[in-house]
């Protein structure tokens, strides 16, 4: 049970002793003086020792403090011939153990050191305790520590590196690794110590394998030493712990009893893992698992907060797409409704050309037979004057008057009336032309009167144009042309030639004084373009829409029906084609017309033909 | 030979300004206040030119020139008229095959010409027609001859282009002076 060491300095009391004391088990030194006994507990120890009192070099009393010095867990068993109560006491406050009176019984002395011994057990156990509670609360403040600052850290791969090294330095290992699971792959989160560890970072090993895999089943921590030689042992997963693995420790990480990895590691030499390493193991494995739920939630909040933050981005880019394409689809609305009021426009002025158009045709005959007599009268009352002027004259030259004829001549003033007579047939003439024009320029909107379309030279219809204007442009403007060589085109090409002329006229007439004309053309995509622009007077804003408005005319009496622009708007759209005016006060106005070189759109052909 | 004209319009100053217009033109001039006058007048006496109106009451000039044209056929047919659309213009011409469509207001310098244009087309095919009956009297001659003288109306040209006379036909070929 017990090593005892026996004072004693009568050799039968000491043989009694020491074979009662064999014989309960113990293991017996003797010693038969004081200071031999001192000698061998300086170099040896006891679990307790049996002391005589009275010995030859002195009192066995005295050793009690020396053993509490020397070895304080070594219990002292006196025993003496005196019973006196005096001894008893003096030895009890030495320190002694117990006190065995003499003569000695055997039952008595067994008993004693028995229970010395077991005192001593007791005592170097708890002394042990006491020890091993310090390492305890030691471990348990610096896996305390370590998880706190585990807990501490928001990013899992920093929170894994910090732990693994703590967890190696604390306990002292060469190499370890964190294990994590990923639906039914184990990763290797991080590998620290052993060979190319930094490359093993991220590597995807088999579950269910290797020591590893079985912690991770089992749900169980693990110490297996030689792990190499151990049936569970699996170089692919377990070599990752690192390199030559002598000793393994490894403890699930659990979470919500969810096996979410494994915290490894390794002595490679001789160190073996303790059940304390084991248990500080376990509990910096829970911290390391909280931690990497942790940082999974984190991570996952991050992400979700990223992609928050991302949908947000994305509902403000749609938002701003949104915006502009509700932008554009207004622009697009604004250039619809703006194209529907000049298609309503254009439909008010096509109604009111129809209208006119359909009046004129209606009247013209009406008009037509009065102008046509009167006009053929005047040429015939003029036939008369030239007769008669002269036949007038001579009377009076060969037949003077008498005064009463004479008296008459001069009050109707004959002599004026005579000169007169021909300017009021010629003015009358004039007036009869404008009124003819004006009936024929209104029945032009009357689309009764149109064949089909034909091919035609627009460079002929400018020349027909040029020189029928020749009148109006030759004293007041140089004309420029700048005519480049164009497909033939599908159109009318009188009417075509009536715009031009209109365009070329009032051109003249904008000019004051003396000044330009130019007449360009060009081929845009499927279309022809001819420019008409002068150096004249320009259009006034306020008037420039109503230019081409029905017997809107700014120029005097007389010079202008306000139709040449209106009829050639009238003419332009019907060969589908467009007429744009620009113009600055002052500086002149350029009028474009666009007819398309394949014709009037198919509709406005049937139209004019039916 | 002077040409004969008639007028029709219902409009009796437009047939005023015309007759004043054509007064120192050589023709006999009438007028016509409607088709059915037209009608009555040429019943009584035919007109080398019909100058008509196309819109008139009851029947237009157009049908007026067209019944003109299937009884008269050598009347030259002049349309005069203020209501020009294209339509009325080809159904004239393709309908009525009238000679000139003149527009009101006219000119009268334009019309002038026109008629005399009109008067000259006129005789020239009167004349046309006067030489075809010459030309067809004058070889309905030549058959006779040639059927009383088989070979007479032959002419024999020699190689250089000379016309060979055979002396016993000569007695033949002198005509009667009468004929």
């Amino acid at each position: 049970m017990g090593r005892i060491l026996v004072i004693d300095d009568s050799d039968d009391v000491r043989g009694f002793m020491r074979d009662a004391l064999v014989k309960d088990g113990h293991q017996v030194v003797e010693a038969s003086l004081l200071q031999e006994g001192r000698e061998w507990l300086l170099r040896n120890t006891a679990d307790a020792v049996v002391v005589d009192v009275e010995l030859p070099d002195g009192d066995g009393i005295s050793l009690i403090p020396f053993v509490a010095a020397s070895r304080p867990v070594t219990r002292v068993v006196v025993v003496t011939g005196h019973t006196s109560y005096e001894y008893a006491v003096r030895s009890l406050h030495a320190g002694a153990y117990d006190f065995i009176p003499k003569p000695i019984v055997r039952d008595d002395l067994c008993s004693a050191v028995r229970r010395a011994v077991e005192a001593r057990d007791l005592e170097a156990r708890n002394i042990e305790l006491v020890s091993e509670l310090a390492d305890r609360v030691r471990t348990v403040n610096e896996v305390l520590s370590i998880t706190r600052e585990i807990g501490g850290s928001r990013d899992l791969a920093g929170v894994l590196d910090n732990s693994l090294d703590r967890a190696r330095e604390f306990f002292g290992v060469e190499a370890g690794a964190i294990f994590l699971a990923k639906s039914d792959v184990l990763e290797v989160a991080l590998a620290q110590g052993g060979p190319d560890a930094a490359s093993l970072a991220k590597r995807v090993l088999p579950r269910g394998r290797g020591i590893v895999g079985w912690v991770m089943d089992k749900k169980r921590p693990l110490i297996v030493n030689d792990a190499v030689r151990d049936p569970r042992f699996d170089e692919l997963v377990d070599g990752v712990i690192g390199g030559f693995v002598h000793s393994v420790l490894a403890c699930p990480l659990m979470a919500k009893s969810e096996a979410i990895g494994v915290l490894a590691l390794v002595n490679r030499r001789n160190g073996k893992f303790t059940r304390e390493t084991r248990q500080a193991a376990e509990t910096l494995s829970f911290s390391i698992a909280a931690a990497v739920e942790n940082a999974r939630i984190n991570d996952k909040l991050a992400a979700s907060q990223a992609s928050l933050v991302e949908y947000n981005c994305s509902l403000e880019r749609r938002v701003f797409e949104r915006t502009g394409e509700l932008r554009a689809a207004n622009d697009r609305l604004a250039s619809a409704n703006h194209r529907l009021e000049e298609t309503r426009d254009q439909m008010v002025r096509a109604e009111k050309m129809a209208s006119i158009g359909g009046i004129a045709a209606g009247v013209a005959h009406e008009i037509n037979n009065p102008i046509g007599f009167i006009n053929s009268n005047l040429q015939t009352l003029k036939g008369y004057i030239t007769d008669l002027k002269p036949i007038v004259e001579e009377l009076r030259e060969q037949c003077p008057p008498n005064a009463a004829l004479q008296e008459r001549i001069q009050k109707v003033d004959l002599d004026f009336v005579l000169g007169d007579i021909e300017t009021l047939v010629r003015e009358s003439e004039d007036g009869v032309r404008r009124v003819v024009k004006i009936v024929k320029d209104l029945k032009t909107y009357s689309r009764s009167d149109n064949g089909p379309p034909e091919d035609a030279d627009l460079l002929v219809c400018i020349e027909s144009a040029l020189s029928l204007s020749r009148n109006e442009t030759k004293y007041v403007a140089d004309i420029v042309t700048e005519l480049k060589p164009m497909p033939s085109i599908v159109c009318h090409p009188v009417q075509v030639t009536q715009v031009l002329v209109n365009l070329i006229v009032n051109a003249a007439h904008a000019i004051e004084g003396h000044g330009t004309i130019w007449v360009r053309t060009r081929v845009e995509g499927s279309d022809v373009v001819v420019d008409v622009a002068d150096s004249g007077t320009g259009i006034a804003p306020e008037n420039l829409a109503k230019i081409f408005d029905p017997f809107f005319t700014t120029k005097d009496p007389g010079k202008g029906t306000g139709l040449g622009l209106s009829l050639s708007y009238e003419i332009v759209e019907r060969h589908s084609g467009e007429i744009r005016v620009t113009s600055r006060v002052g500086e002149g106005s350029t009028f474009s017309v666009r007819l398309p070189i394949a014709g009037p759109a198919v509709v406005e052909t049937s139209e004019s033909a039916a | 030979m002077r040409h004969s004209l008639l007028i029709v319009d219902d409009e009796e100053f437009v047939r005023n300004a015309l007759v004043r217009a054509l007064r120192n033109e050589d023709y006999d001039i009438r007028t016509a206040d409607s088709p059915k006058a037209a009608w009555v007048a040429l019943a009584e006496r035919p007109a080398d030119i019909v100058i008509s109106d196309f819109k008139m009451p009851r029947m237009t000039g157009l049908e007026l020139l067209q019944r003109v044209r299937e009884e008269f056929p050598d009347t030259i047919r002049i349309m005069l008229t203020g209501h020009a659309d294209t339509e009325t213009v080809i159904d004239a011409v393709n309908n009525s095959e009238i000679y000139r469509f003149l527009t009101k207001p006219w000119n009268d310098d334009e019309l002038k010409l026109v008629l005399r244009l009109a008067a000259a087309h006129l005789d020239s095919m009167r004349e046309n027609r006067r030489l075809m009956e010459l030309v067809t009297r004058q070889a309905a001659l030549l058959e006779g001859i040639e059927s009383r003288h088989p070979g007479i109306t032959k002419v024999v040209r020699s190689q250089d282009g000379a016309v060979v006379i055979d002396e016993a036909d000569l007695a033949d070929l002198i005509p009667d002076p009468s004929s």
